[in-house]
């Protein structure tokens, strides 16, 4: 699975992506990111083991973050590599979902 | 010499657009950075059709179509769905909005940026897509 999850201290919930999220990990992640951005407040995603990730990965990343943020929740993306950072910057959702790149830093911005 | 694929948009035969672009790709002599920015054009151009001209989970076929020119590589995307130019679409902001709708335009946003040679043309029913890349 190209998703998991870790509860860390202060009900911060990290979601960890990895591999490729194309159409294949893109249909992978879309119901459980939906299920984070239902129920969760405080939230941190690890893209370090992303390699690729275009528009359909990161519309459910938006998906999610969107509704984290609605219900005034805190939501950040971790550590992209530098061909998906570029996907998000170039897209603008950095301005709503800032990155980090350390773990520390991303804690700190959700807490 | 070009190399060309043909698939519905059942997403299961959609997973094939990558795949056979790496290995066309490789035919052209594309390589590592403009493969992945390729991937990112293509994901796009062809999931826009499938998601938002043909529709999901059709039989109808799009055909794609990777060639080597002299400096660049180009990527055709043909489909008979509904009449729609990404070249001439309208603006898009640069950043999303948390009161807008869905992921906000992201999808062409990227397009615009990973490929800044495009031409659409649409002849009898069909939507003729053309990405550049220089090599």
């Amino acid at each position: 699975m190209p998703i998991a999850f870790e509860e860390l201290a202060g009900n911060i919930t990290k979601v960890v992506l990895s591999g490729r999220i194309d159409i294949a990990g893109a249909s992978a992640i879309d119901m459980p990111m939906s299920l984070v951005g239902g129920s969760k407040k405080a939230v941190i995603v690890d893209l370090s083991g992303v390699e690729f990730m275009a528009s359909l990965g990161l519309r459910s990343v938006v998906l999610s973050g969107k509704a984290v943020l609605s219900k005034g929740g805190r939501y950040v993306l971790l550590a992209p590599q530098p061909a998906v950072e570029e996907v998000i910057t170039t897209s603008g959702v950095d301005e709503l979902f800032p990155i980090f790149h350390d773990e520390a830093s991303a804690v700190a911005a959700v807490s | 010499m070009a190399q060309d694929l043909a698939i519905t948009t059942a997403p299961a035969d959609l997973a094939r657009l990558y795949p056979w672009l790496d290995e066309a790709a490789r035919e052209a002599g594309v390589t590592e950075p403009l493969l992945g920015r390729i991937h990112v054009a293509a994901e796009e151009a062809v999931m826009n059709v499938a998601m938002h001209g043909i529709g999901l989970g059709r039989n109808e076929v799009i055909n794609v179509r990777l060639l080597r020119e002299n400096a660049a590589v180009a990527l055709v995307v043909e489909d008979s769905g509904p009449e729609f130019d990404p070249v001439a679409a309208p603006e898009v902001a640069n950043s999303i909005s948390l009161d807008g709708p869905g992921a906000g335009g992201v999808g062409l946003r990227l397009l615009r940026h990973y490929c800044k040679d495009m031409a659409y043309h649409r002849d009898a029913g069909v939507n003729r897509l053309v990405l550049r890349f220089p090599l």
